[in-house]
């Protein structure tokens, strides 16, 4: 089967197990599980069949592609303007999307899995694992979509999913709080992508990829125009992939059931924002790319400093998914495309595996998640210790853990850009920074959790290893966390590369904001495609009615190192590293041998350790400033206009109105007719007491009645 | 001088409307029975004078007779109604037989 | 001559019948009754309708007024009551028949009768037979009949009820 097929089917599979489960998944024996998880396993098998085939082809440049035309409206408009929309919906596969795909089911498969065990005797059982299909088709689908509204469409309905299963327990007030808080909070990213793409949609009259990198080929989107299209995109992704100011959401949306944390809000739909940045990475202008780096590198440093404090143990691990993707942001803003691109597939093993750790400590421990009750649970859960302590040592950049690899290449790419750009050098300090904070505070966690005495001796004693269900998918995570998966020929960066646009001839010049044509012509190619024809078919294109474009827009290049990058790679590494262990020792320091003890630190630093542990205030700053203001002026729009002028002066009034006519109508009602009714009866009925009288019965009067006619006819018969 | 048809039809006309009179002035039964008597008289009466002056070739008196037999039938069944009438109520009283009122 | 003794039979039918109209006591009215009779018969003799004058003469004083007075006398408690009774308002009955009586004479005085010299008829008996059974055959059995049906219809109405 070709491999549009095979995605095709990929996407859908989910699709149909959300359709059958949400519908019938109760009447289903054991509610349906199975088939969410066969169907996830089915599109698992599919990816990594991809994958197989992407690896036989270790062709950098693939690209695979299909079209088909969802709407036409320029049939229905004579001349070709902007409104005569033509809106194909397409399929891109390439090595990102391959590995985002295998990504994706990977782990959504995992936590299917574990859910079995981790939700078993939910009262919902059969809707979790609905969302969860209706979620990985969302993620699947935005993985393999070619042009931005389609993205965008998926977009919203991964963050409907987010919605869904966070507030999966929404009789709990505050998860009913937490799902509302995420959703709006991505809203606000969603307004800047719908803006980003408008200006996109407005300029060229397409929102493919293809179009859009052949537009920046061609020179548009370069200034000033371009950058802030760029942002304007960039601001889903910090909605999405919670960066600062919008990271607000993801430490609340741990209120969601611990697989939900580890599928959406560890692994994928948080990285859908670093994905777009991934998808559109030619587009934006180094402008807009150091506005990325800083942003990212800033919430990475940032969100790192609130971990330090906190006693849930998933809300250390949320602030820890922040930092992450802060790190991935500052290494593509950097031009770090490939490390930013690596550590989001790294991270997804390793966070995910954290969570589901998590999850299973909150199991064994009946639901505490507070840090500090916990203890010594080495002895009684092994397995979840070990994995858990692999995935650690992962995060912490250790080297033969993957997250060293991907960790490295970072802060690498940092390095050689402070060094090529030393104006920006803070960026070098957030990268090294935010490591070495998190190495302290993921060691903080493994310590305070498993380490030492156990702080409460009744949960403690009820403790008790997982089930298999549940330390399966921890142990294939903590494997894929493991170093040497990545270390064959380095495969990934040679099938990730760095894209670049190759710059094309093309036969119109388009004007940005100005009259457009829709699609552009000719294009002259420059590079070709190595794709095997007997393998995989070629470009399945059938953009309807205009000229087909055959070739791609980007090339992927492998950056050329210079003497300066070697140098940085190689400082880069050595610092990582130092960075990591005394990190790890300062954290041994602090929790095993109680040598400094953190107490009496944040004693000493009350004011520090106030600020971190109550978040920077920021929670209560957006209240003050705009949700509070919103919410009065709310009040105030509803108590004077509402309820005042419309309520009481329209609605009420005209009720009275109302009400006062029907009134009126019911009087004349009573009155006139039923008098008209009651006097015609009683007319009547008078009028018959007075006639009943001729009846006396007696015979001489009616003869005289006769008599008296007879004469009368006689009278009138003389006269005439 | 006087024995012409108008004087014969003026008696007649006098008794008949006696004869209404009777009908409507009296309460007793047997006085309105004279009454009904003295119309058919009249009637009678009428029919002998027009045989008498038009050409009519007795017919008249025919009639004349007819209504005596239907005078005696009559008066024969309508005084065995009254004493009928007589044995239930006690009167013959006109306005006592009003069992049709209202 | 004649016409003095015709109208002396005129009014002696007229006021008797009008005392028969008026006079509170009913076996008065009765023998007004008959006095009446009694002068329509004679009229009829003036009218040439010997036959009529003594069958009206037979039939109604020899029958009918006596079926009145034992009628009468079978229906008034005769010890200690009156044989008087109490009238009517005269008005509404003269109201009646004052307008009859004008307008029949009105008619009486107004029509153009077709009249014919007096013809002389001396024997009206036989011509009075054959018209019977001749033209009037039909009305004679009917009449025959009703006079059946009468006497029947008589005897049964006045049984008492303990009679079969």
């Amino acid at each position: 089967m070709d491999m549009i097929k095979l995605s095709l089917l990929i996407v859908t599979l989910p699709l149909i197990a959300f359709t059958i489960q949400i519908l019938v998944g109760k009447r289903l024996p054991r509610d349906g599980d199975f088939i969410s998880l066969a169907s996830i396993f089915v599109s698992w098998i599919l990816s990594l069949k991809l994958l197989w085939n992407a690896f036989s082809l270790y062709d950098p440049q693939l690209k695979i592609t299909k079209e088909w035309l969802w709407f036409d409206l320029a049939r229905f408009s004579s001349d070709l303007d902007i409104f005569a929309l033509k809106l194909p919906v397409g399929i891109l596969l390439d090595n990102v999307s391959i590995l985002m795909l295998v990504v994706v089911t990977t782990v959504s498969f995992l936590v299917h899995f574990y859910s079995i065990g981790y939700m078993k005797g939910d009262a919902h059982y059969s809707r979790f694992f609905a969302y969860l299909s209706l979620f990985s088709f969302s993620m699947l689908g935005l993985v393999l979509t070619d042009n931005l509204f389609v993205l965008y469409i998926f977009w919203e309905l991964v963050g409907v999913c987010s919605y869904l299963l966070i507030g999966f327990w929404f009789e709990k007030r505050s998860a009913a709080n937490a799902c509302k808080k995420a959703f709006l909070t991505t809203r606000v990213g969603d307004i800047g992508l719908f803006i980003g793409i408008m200006m996109v949609f407005t300029t060229l009259g397409s929102v493919s990829y293809s179009s859009i990198f052949e537009a920046k080929a061609s020179g548009l989107f370069s200034g000033v125009f371009g950058t802030i299209a760029g942002l304007c995109i960039f601001m889903g992704a910090v909605g999405k992939s919670a960066q600062f100011p919008l990271h607000i959401w993801l430490p609340d949306a741990m209120e969601g059931p611990t697989p939900v944390s580890a599928l959406i809000h560890a692994a994928t739909m948080v990285a859908a924002g670093v994905y777009l940045v991934v998808r559109l990475f030619v587009f934006f202008t180094p402008d807009a790319l150091l506005t990325i780096a800083y942003v990212g590198g800033f919430t990475a440093l940032f969100a790192a400093t609130m971990a330090l404090t906190h006693q849930d143990i998933k809300k250390v691990l949320a602030y820890s998914t922040v930092s992450q993707l802060g790190l991935m942001m500052l290494a593509l803003g950097v031009g770090a495309y490939t490390a930013g691109f690596f550590h989001l597939v790294t991270h997804a093993s390793f966070k995910a595996c954290l969570f589901l750790v998590s999850g299973s400590v909150i199991h064994a421990l009946h639901g505490e998640q507070n840090l500090f009750k916990m203890g010594g649970l080495r002895k009684k859960m092994p397995l979840t210790f070990g994995t858990c302590l692999i995935a650690t040592l992962a995060i912490a950049g250790v080297p033969l853990f993957s997250g060293f690899v991907s960790k490295d290449q970072i802060l690498a790419g940092t390095l050689s850009f402070a060094y090529n750009h030393p104006p920006h050098s803070l960026l070098a300090f957030f990268g090294f920074g935010a490591s070495a904070l998190t190495a302290f505070y993921m060691f903080r966690l493994l310590f305070l959790t498993f380490f030492g005495k156990p702080r409460d001796e009744k949960l403690y004693s009820h403790a008790h290893e997982s089930s298999f269900v549940i330390t399966l998918p921890l142990i294939i995570l903590a494997i894929l966390s493991l170093g040497f998966i990545y270390e064959k020929q380095n495969w990934f960066e040679h099938l990730i590369q760095k894209p670049q646009l190759i710059a094309i001839k093309s036969s119109v010049v388009v004007a940005p904001n100005s009259e457009t044509l829709p699609i552009f012509k000719k294009i002259k190619e420059k590079t070709k495609e190595n794709v095997d024809p007997s393998a995989t078919p070629q470009d399945d294109r059938e953009v309807l009615g205009d000229d087909v474009k055959d070739q791609p827009q980007v090339a992927y290049v492998e950056p050329h190192k210079t003497e300066n990058e070697k140098k940085a790679h190689t400082q880069a590494m050595v610092a990582s590293v130092f960075f990591a262990f005394f990190s790890i020792f300062l954290a041994w320091l602090f929790y095993i041998q109680r040598v400094i003890d953190p107490e009496k630190v944040s004693e000493k630093y009350k004011s520090v350790y106030n600020t971190l542990v109550n978040l920077y205030w920021i929670d209560e700053a957006y209240q003050f400033l705009f949700i509070g203001p919103l919410i009065k002026i709310n009040n105030f729009l509803y108590k004077k206009i509402d309820s005042e002028i419309i309520d009481q002066g329209f609605i009420d009034r005209s009720a009275l109105i109302t009400v006062k006519t029907a009134h009126a109508q019911g009087d004349f009602d009573n009155t006139v007719i039923d008098r008209g009714v009651d006097g015609t009866a009683h007319t009547v009925f008078s009028g018959g007491l007075k006639l009943v009288r001729i009846q006396t019965g007696q015979v001489q009067d009616y003869l005289k009645i006769g008599l008296g006619l007879v004469i009368i006819l006689l009278i009138a018969f003389i006269l005439m | 001088m006087i024995n012409n048809l108008y004087f014969f039809l003026t008696i007649s006309a006098l008794l008949f409307s006696l004869g209404i009179t009777a009908i409507f002035y009296r309460k007793n039964i047997i006085a309105i029975l004279i009454g009904v008597e003295l119309v058919l008289n009249a009637a009678s009466l009428n029919f002998v004078a027009f045989s008498r002056f038009t050409q009519s070739h007795l017919h008249g008196q025919v009639f004349a007779l007819f209504i005596i037999i239907i005078a005696a039938a009559e008066a024969a069944v309508a005084l065995a109604i009254v004493l009928r009438l007589f044995q239930t109520k006690e009167t013959i009283d006109v306005e006592e037989a009003n069992a049709l009122r209202n | 001559m004649t016409d003095i003794i015709l109208l002396i039979f005129g009014l002696i039918t007229v006021v008797s019948a009008a005392l028969a109209v008026f006079h509170p006591h009913i076996v008065y009215a009765a023998f007004s009754l008959m006095l009446t009779f009694f002068g329509v018969a004679g009229l009829y003799v003036f009218l040439q309708a010997d036959f009529v004058a003594g069958v009206q003469v037979l039939i109604y004083v020899g029958g009918i007024l006596i079926l009145f007075l034992f009628a009468i006398m079978l229906s008034h408690k005769l010890f200690g009551s009156p044989l008087r009774d109490l009238q009517k308002k005269l008005i509404p009955a003269l109201g009646l028949s004052l307008p009859i009586f004008f307008i029949i004479a009105y008619v009486i005085f107004s029509t153009n009768w077709n009249l014919v010299s007096q013809t002389g008829q001396n024997e009206t008996v036989s011509s009075l037979g054959h018209l019977i059974l001749d033209q009037y055959i039909l009305p004679f059995e009917l009449a025959s009949i009703l006079l059946l049906g009468a006497l029947i219809g008589a005897v049964y109405l006045v049984r008492s009820s303990d009679d079969k």
